[in-house]
């Protein structure tokens, strides 16, 4: 549930970032062409930016897509490892709950004097993305919640196990490590978390149709040198 | 309440919590947080930066320019433009020695100017240009070394995220910064070719001499009819062909755009997503490939977004707690010399750069060292470009530039050890540092371009 929903909100913020490009494009065009700029289009694409990044962060955390130095994280043994995970969630979780709570206010705030941006006729109400902020940074306090959960419960979907196995260095960001595992949880009985991270799982074929991009597939194009003649 | 020193009290907090594994946009909020807390002794003020800064901080007409540019140079790495490039510079370079790996460089040149990230060229070049390099008797680190450094280039050549962080960080012009970047990135690609080169002359064993064409076809011993190979290979040269002329097109679109006024960096952000789908439609990519594409490029999007978010609030610390001048007062009172404050800020961001990525490296460093860099009298565009090629280089620094081991990860081969990539890419290493420092002895090479802008 929390997954479909992570991606649902990461895939509408993903499309968005289209809808922007054909904003620009309506813009640019109207003003070259018929001097007639888009209303306000300054304004949307300023509040997309904040609204396409909280959109898209619950799916980042979850997935383990955020940056970390994992210098130290990859010298220690698996319990280590799970209090340093540990130690990580929490603090996600008290990052997001402080965003939330202090946004909570302003937002309210913007709503009840109707604040708004833009220059002359048009006006653009901020009250939306201040409250998409909140609910955003709810959601990913959320996720850090259920990862903490499954990490000392150990019920972790297949999904997520799946996530929590696949290589992490072929990313493309110009970040630095991303995460491999959240959440992972080696339990009793399992392999310790080294093995698990080189010998990513394999993801259930239904996962697959759900998500298009698993890891391993990036960037791996078809030959061009071939094609059918 | 405390002074001005709680900025050394917050830095500690948040070095402890990155080597912990905290990540670090996460460990960059915290640390603020308590920084404003310790300054002010309230936590209601302490908070109200995590909610105040999440809304402004990238609330910017300006930063459009990062899920546009993530989308375009997605959706291009997926279109097999890059391996087009390469056999077509391949095929360009004729009987240079060393041609393979020279290709490589001029590839990911190429490629940079439409992707603004180091880590793709990488990943990149080291599944199409390593097993070319190795089939053709390459030695294993001169192969690895070349992939490794080459990718550098993405973050120099615009359109480069670093870049705009950069600029964003500074208040600066993203716009100028990119036209910036264009001279140094290509000397740079020029001092690696030519290194590339003399190093084929001078060891003809690294990188014996090849026929030219050979690499047109992947197939290993693909022993196919004559005929039939001259139709592939007259359909896969259109194909390079379709594959430049789109790249070029959209390189003159977003650089020729934002260096003649026609467009701010945004506009011509959103006119070079629109225009890689077209590149990409010319390259058969349909629906559910554009939808992957779409889908993945959001993907590394938020990661840097909330970086800068979290960054933003360690910045304001650093100005409300007065921990900058603090610093600033530090640096004066040690009386160095330029020579010797560039040095000292070379050191740290080589020190970083083998620890954390190099945003958050910008995002760390920036906010002191450029107010200091200004008043040594260094040239704001200058120093930038100088600071990113540094950063850059610390992502081929032993214990864990993140350059070597995405080529390690993206490499098949088993043999590859961390070692070879290393030993390989030390040259390329060397020749960054060089043209970096260049670059402050004649600022010019970075100035003079954007000087001539509108």
């Amino acid at each position: 549930m929390i997954a479909q929903l992570a991606r649902t909100t990461h895939v509408v913020s993903a499309f968005w970032v289209l809808v922007l490009a054909a904003i620009i494009f309506v813009d640019v065009m109207g003003r070259y062409l018929f001097s007639q700029p888009l209303l306000g289009a300054t304004e949307v694409i300023a509040n997309s930016v904040v609204s396409i990044t909280f959109l898209q962060l619950p799916l980042a955390i979850y997935r383990g897509g955020m940056i970390r130095s994992t210098l130290l994280y990859d010298a220690v043994g698996a319990t280590a490892r799970r209090w340093l995970r540990t130690l990580a969630g929490v603090l996600g979780l008290a990052f997001f709950l402080g965003t939330a709570f202090s946004a909570w206010g302003p937002a309210l705030e913007a709503l009840a004097v109707s604040e708004y941006e833009g220059e002359g006729a048009l006006r653009v109400p901020t009250y939306p993305v201040r409250f998409l902020v909140v609910a955003t940074s709810i959601f990913a306090a959320y996720v850090y919640l259920h990862l903490l959960y499954g990490d000392w419960t150990g019920r972790l979907g297949p999904r997520q196990e799946a996530e929590a196995g696949q290589a992490p260095e072929a990313s493309q960001a110009s970040g630095s490590e991303r995460e491999s595992e959240p959440g992972q949880t080696p339990e009793p009985g399992q392999k310790p978390g080294p093995g698990l991270r080189l010998e990513p799982e394999p993801e259930p074929e239904s996962s697959r149709a759900l998500d298009p991009e698993p890891e391993s597939e990036r960037e791996q194009k078809p030959e061009p040198a071939s094609p059918v003649p | 309440m405390m002074g001005p020193e709680v900025v050394f009290y917050s830095l500690a907090i948040l070095l402890v919590l990155i080597l912990a594994s905290v990540q670090i946009g996460i460990a960059l909020g915290v640390a603020s947080v308590i920084g404003v807390y310790l300054a002010y002794g309230d936590m209601q003020i302490a908070l109200s930066i995590l909610g105040s800064t999440a809304y402004d901080a990238i609330r910017s007409h300006a930063l459009a320019v990062i899920p546009l540019f993530m989308l375009m140079g997605e959706i291009i790495s997926r279109s097999g433009a890059a391996a087009d490039l390469y056999r077509l510079c391949d095929r360009v370079l004729g009987r240079l020695p060393g041609r393979l790996a020279a290709a490589t460089v001029l590839g990911n040149a190429a490629f940079a100017a439409v992707s603004g990230v180091a880590i793709a060229s990488a990943a990149t070049f080291s599944r199409i240009a390593y097993p070319e390099m190795r089939r053709s008797g390459y030695a294993k680190s001169y192969a690895l070394g070349v992939i490794a450094g080459s990718g550098s280039l993405g973050m120099l050549i615009p359109p480069s995220v670093l870049l705009i962080v950069w600029a964003i960080l500074t208040e600066g012009s993203v716009g100028a910064l990119f036209v910036a970047g264009v001279i140094p990135g290509l000397l740079l690609g020029l001092a690696f070719v030519v290194y590339c080169a003399l190093k084929a002359v001078a060891s003809p064993g690294v990188a014996p001499a090849v026929a030219p064409a050979v690499v047109c076809t992947s197939e290993p011993g693909g022993s196919r009819e004559a005929g039939q190979q001259g139709s592939q290979d007259a359909t896969a040269l259109r194909r390079q062909f379709v594959s430049a002329l789109g790249i070029i097109g959209l390189v003159v679109l977003v650089l020729g755009g934002i260096w003649s006024g026609v467009f701010t960096p945004t506009e011509a952000a959103g006119f070079g997503a629109l225009g890689s789908l077209v590149l990409g439609y010319a390259n058969d990519m349909r629906g559910r490939a554009f939808m992957e594409a779409i889908y993945s490029a959001g993907r590394y999007t938020a990661p840097i977004m909330f970086l800068l978010i979290a960054g933003s609030m360690y910045a304001k610390l650093l100005a409300v707690s007065g921990g900058i001048n603090l610093i600033q007062d530090l640096v004066a009172g040690a009386e160095l010399t330029p020579v010797g404050l560039i040095v000292l800020m070379t050191v740290i961001w080589l020190l970083l750069g083998a620890l954390i990525d190099s945003i958050s490296d910008i995002l760390l460093t920036v906010p002191v060292f450029v107010p200091l860099a200004a008043a040594a009298g260094f040239d704001p565009i200058a120093f930038a470009i100088y600071g990113i090629i540094v950063i850059e280089a610390g992502l081929l620094t032993p214990p864990m530039g993140l350059l070597i081991f995405t080529v390690k990860s993206s490499v098949t081969d088993p043999d590859v050890t961390l070692g070879d990539i290393f030993r390989g890419s030390v040259p390329f290493w060397i020749l960054m540092l060089g043209v970096a420092a260049l670059i402050l002895l004649s600022p010019a090479l970075a100035t003079w371009l954007p000087g001539l802008m509108f």
